[in-house]
């Protein structure tokens, strides 16, 4: 096990280091950069900031002392605002990851009680009725949801301001975020959960005369989950990341928007900031989802 | 799940391959078409275009202006040494009379070239709740909110507004935004500032300056008991401190051109500075020992010395909190990067929620602070045209800056709709290097370039465009700007006389004249006025994807269809875009200038050889 989590390390470390690099060279590669702008710079001005971050370096080098910094924690300033990467990339995160969060929490819930359900009164209408429902979920595009959203709770409710600065709610973005995966995890569950009830395992244990409720919850639904895992674990990440349709939408500072904006505006420091936040965030989560299996299923190797 | 970041980049690499390919076919299919044009065409155009060319600089320079030496070039490119000459004279002009004539020159020889098409004049629109009055927008686009009053809402003393996304610079020296600029006028302040009828007004100046008999010296008295926000004094020293801060080019101030330009070696150019030298190399600004005059000296007189002043890089900073921060001298603006900092005007920033919400409070150290009637402003922070119109009709919001594109039409006759004009030009421009010009001679390239310009629908662009009445141009300069000695530039006097009315030309479509200037430059059409498929035309316009702008590309498109001219439009990225519009990377790309002070130089000396916003190319 531990051998298999420093295998697993190590590859993560290769891994950034090829996104890294990659990522560097091609931002530098993009047309346009971070000091152009409608009415143009003077050359004085150029000259000060291209030294001052050291743009007028070869890439190569100006990549050597990015790396250089970046094991030292610094991953420097934004050369759009001036703002510290790591500070703007915590508060973001923060705000996207409270949203995020109970958004997963929500959908993970939601999805498996109401997959279960469908799986259990299947052909019957709690599974049509669910079935419907969850692929209106998955077939709506989350602009589309965001804004129906808005329209119906905002503008002809009134229950929710769109945006306020004292009291800035947070409930339908959340909505907007959690429909999706809330869905997906529902079809996910029915699916694998019909699969897992007409195995023989669960057969024998009906025999046995084990209760509806044992059968459901210790036999099949802890089987049934595993591809559910499988998803959760990159869902959750792309989550609590943030969404930029729904941070626009809902006028929310959350990371989702900066993983583009920042390439709108050629802030190569918050391209590379981002990129880390996010890669290495996605290597992490991997990893605990692996572990999450063998948990769930020892008969499942690592390695 | 989430590959955002990787996809996009991915995209925009191929976006910059596609660019690349689009820019190549341009060039082939320019290259083809001169030189169909120089074979097919060249005898029987030669006597001709002769003819019709004198005819059409004829008529470009009933303008009072002489603008044949620009045509004297050997290639197709206009001859553009006299054009920096005058930009050099216009600035070091002492005779006010003589440096608006001189401006009318040089704008004759800028709109005689054909390089800058203008389509309209700017303006701004906003909706703004009807309960909601006393606040007022300069034609540089700056708004004032410190005077509104607002009635019939539980809270009266609270205006929730929405100018734009978050701001990249709070510090008055940085921002080069409008809604950045509108910021700074709400919480810090200058020697003068801005009434709502668009005078300018002492604001920390006690009065007017006293100015030297040669124009050059300027003596402002500051007002007595002037404090910061955190109630320390605020003095004339302050303010030698800022403005030298700002025209060091350290401080990377986009604005700091407005009061200096360095040479090569980082020495302040006292022939393009407006601000003379000091011993120690910054500018000459000095403030007397008790901190109560400062005292400045210029290069030339300047005709708009007091539009400058009530500007944001003009406004003071305090020095203890701008070096307070751990990385000043790098990070020059990272003293404003939270709330709380201290600042001198009506309001300062009490909370930042980053990408949500600022609030600021009204500051009661203001000058003025008596007749500040609103005691706090909500900023929502969003770019979203939909979110902030969804925020303003659900009652969230009293005031927007945006709206959707869509929405004008319906919203326009709505009474909470306004518009204000601007001082600025939406224009097309041409890049005078480009291939379409290949053999021709300099006066050909220009009349292909008036053709181009007499083909376009300009009302039709207003009418279903740009929606909000905008002033069709038929001039560089926009109407309204000054002439630098009490009157208006835009319109015929006794000492100058436009080609046509107040302009240069009819905004009506004229197919005829265009079709006379292309046959000039070698085209030939056939009888009902469309090109030949021996002299074919394809031209490249470049825009950014923007809806609007894209809209206007493809009504031109269509113009010009109508005499067989092809145009194909290529759509780039903010980014992508201006980089190859600034290295000339197109034949046609949308332009657009909204002043920074109001006097035609600040338009035209863009248009100098060396300038950076010299997109056009010429003299290049």
């Amino acid at each position: 096990m531990l051998k298999y989590v420093l295998k697993r390390i190590f590859y993560a470390i290769l891994t950034m280091f090829l996104i890294c690099f990659i990522t560097f060279f091609a931002m530098n590669a993009i047309p346009g950069g971070p000091f152009n702008g409608e009415k143009a710079k003077s050359k004085a001005v150029m000259k000060v900031l291209n030294e001052r971050y050291s743009l007028d370096k070869p890439v190569l080098v100006q990549f050597g002392n990015y790396m250089k910094n970046l094991l030292h924690g610094d991953l420097g300033v934004s050369l759009k605002n001036g703002r510290d990467v790591s500070q703007t990339i915590a508060e973001s995160f923060a705000v996207s990851a409270k949203i995020g969060l109970i958004a997963v929490v929500i959908a993970i819930i939601f999805g498996i009680i109401l997959g279960s359900i469908a799986a259990l009164n299947r052909n019957k209408w709690p599974d049509r009725v669910i079935v419907f429902f969850a692929t209106l979920a998955t077939a709506m595009p989350s602009f589309v949801l965001a804004t129906l959203l808005l329209l119906v709770f905002c503008i002809q409710l009134k229950w929710i301001p769109v945006w306020s600065s004292t009291s800035h709610s947070y409930i339908l973005p959340v909505i907007s975020l959690s429909l999706y995966p809330m869905a997906y995890i529902t079809r996910l569950t029915k699916t694998s959960m019909l699969d897992v009830l007409g195995q023989d395992y669960i057969r024998t244990a009906r025999a046995k005369g084990v209760s509806q409720r044992k059968v459901i919850f210790v036999h099949a639904l802890r089987n049934a989950l595993i591809p559910v895992i499988t998803y959760i674990g990159p869902m959750t990440a792309g989550v609590l990341t943030g969404s930029l349709v729904v941070e626009k939408i809902f006028t929310i500072g959350g990371l989702g928007s900066k993983f583009v904006d920042c390439i709108t505006n050629r802030d190569y420091t918050m391209i590379m900031g981002t990129t880390i936040f996010l890669a290495s965030f996605i290597v992490v989560v991997n990893l605990l989802s692996d572990l999450v299996y063998k948990v769930i299923d020892p008969r499942i190797k690592l390695s | 799940m989430k590959k955002v970041t990787a996809v996009v980049l991915v995209s925009a690499m191929a976006a910059s391959l596609l660019a690349g390919c689009g820019d190549s076919t341009s060039t082939g299919a320019g290259t083809e078409a001169t030189s169909a044009a120089a074979t097919s065409a060249a005898a029987e155009a030669t006597s001709a275009a002769a003819e019709a060319t004198s005819e059409a600089a004829a008529a470009a320079t009933t303008a009072a202006g002489d603008t044949a030496e620009i045509f004297q070039s050997d290639s197709a490119k206009p001859n553009w040494a006299p054009y920096d000459a005058l930009i050099s004279a216009i600035k070091s002009d002492t005779d006010l009379t003589d440096r608006e004539a001189k401006m009318h020159e040089a704008e004759d020889m800028l709109m005689a070239t054909g390089a800058v098409v203008p389509i309209y004049y700017y303006n701004d629109l906003y909706m703004e709740k009807t309960n909601v009055t006393g606040d007022y927008a300069t034609v540089f686009g700056t708004k004032y909110f410190m005077y509104t009053t607002k009635t019939g809402s539980s809270d009266d003393k609270k205006l929730s507004l929405c100018l734009a996304s978050e701001p990249d610079h709070l510090d008055p020296a940085l921002n080069s935004s409008v809604d950045g600029a509108c910021l700074a006028a709400n919480s810090f302040v200058g020697l003068y500032t801005f009434d709502k009828d668009g005078k300018i007004q002492p604001a920390l100046a006690d009065g007017d300056p006293q100015v030297s008999d040669d124009g050059l010296t300027y003596t402002v008295t500051l007002k007595d008991g002037l404090k910061w926000s955190d109630g320390s004094a605020l003095t004339a020293k302050d303010f030698e401190y800022s403005w030298k801060r700002a025209a060091d080019p350290n401080t990377a101030s986009d604005y700091a051109y407005l009061m200096v330009t360095y040479d090569d070696n980082g020495k302040l150019d006292p022939a393009a500075s407006l601000f003379a030298a000091a011993d120690d190399g910054s500018i000459d600004v000095k403030a007397s020992d008790d901190g109560k005059t400062l005292t400045w000296k210029l290069n030339t007189p300047c005709p708009y010395m007091m539009s400058l002043l009530a500007f944001p890089v003009f406004m003071p900073v305090p020095q203890a909190s701008v070096e307070a921060a751990s990385d000043w001298q790098t990070n020059p603006g990272a003293w404003t990067s939270e709330a709380g900092f201290v600042s001198n005007g009506a309001y300062t920033l009490k909370e930042w929620k980053h990408n949500e919400s600022m609030v600021y409070v009204k500051n009661p150290n203001y000058y003025d602070a008596a007749n500040v009637t609103m005691d706090e402003l909500d900023f929502m922070l969003s770019a979203d045209d939909t979110a902030i119109l969804a925020a303003y009709n659900a009652g969230n919001l009293d005031y927007a800056d945006t709206v959707p594109n869509d929405e004008i039409a319906s919203l326009k006759t709505q009474p909470d709709f306004h518009v204000v004009p601007n001082l600025g030009t939406y224009y097309v421009g041409f890049n005078v290097n480009s291939s379409l010009f290949d053999g021709k001679t300099a006066e050909q390239a220009a009349d292909m370039r008036l053709a181009f310009s007499y083909l376009i629908d300009r009302q039709t662009i207003v009418d279903n465009i740009g929606q909000t009445n905008q002033e069709v141009a038929t001039s560089f300069i926009p109407s309204k700007m000054s002439d630098g000695h009490g009157g208006e530039f835009k319109v015929s006097d006794t000492d100058y006389t436009y080609a046509v009315g107040n302009g240069y030309y009819d905004p009506a479509v004229n197919v005829d004249k265009a079709v006379e200037l292309l046959k000039a430059a070698g085209y030939t059409f056939d009888d009902s006025n469309m090109l030949s498929a021996d002299t074919p035309l394809t031209i490249n316009y470049l825009t950014n994807d923007g809806s609007g702008h894209v809209a206007i590309a493809q009504e031109i498109q269509q113009d010009l269809a109508q005499v067989g001219i092809q145009m194909t439009i290529q759509q780039e990225d903010w980014q992508t875009f201006l980089n190859d519009r600034k290295q000339g990377n197109f034949d046609v790309a949308r332009e657009g200038w909204l002043a920074d002070y109001d006097d035609p130089i600040n338009m035209l000396e863009m248009f100098a050889s060396n300038s950076g916003n010299n997109d056009m190319q010429l003299g290049k």
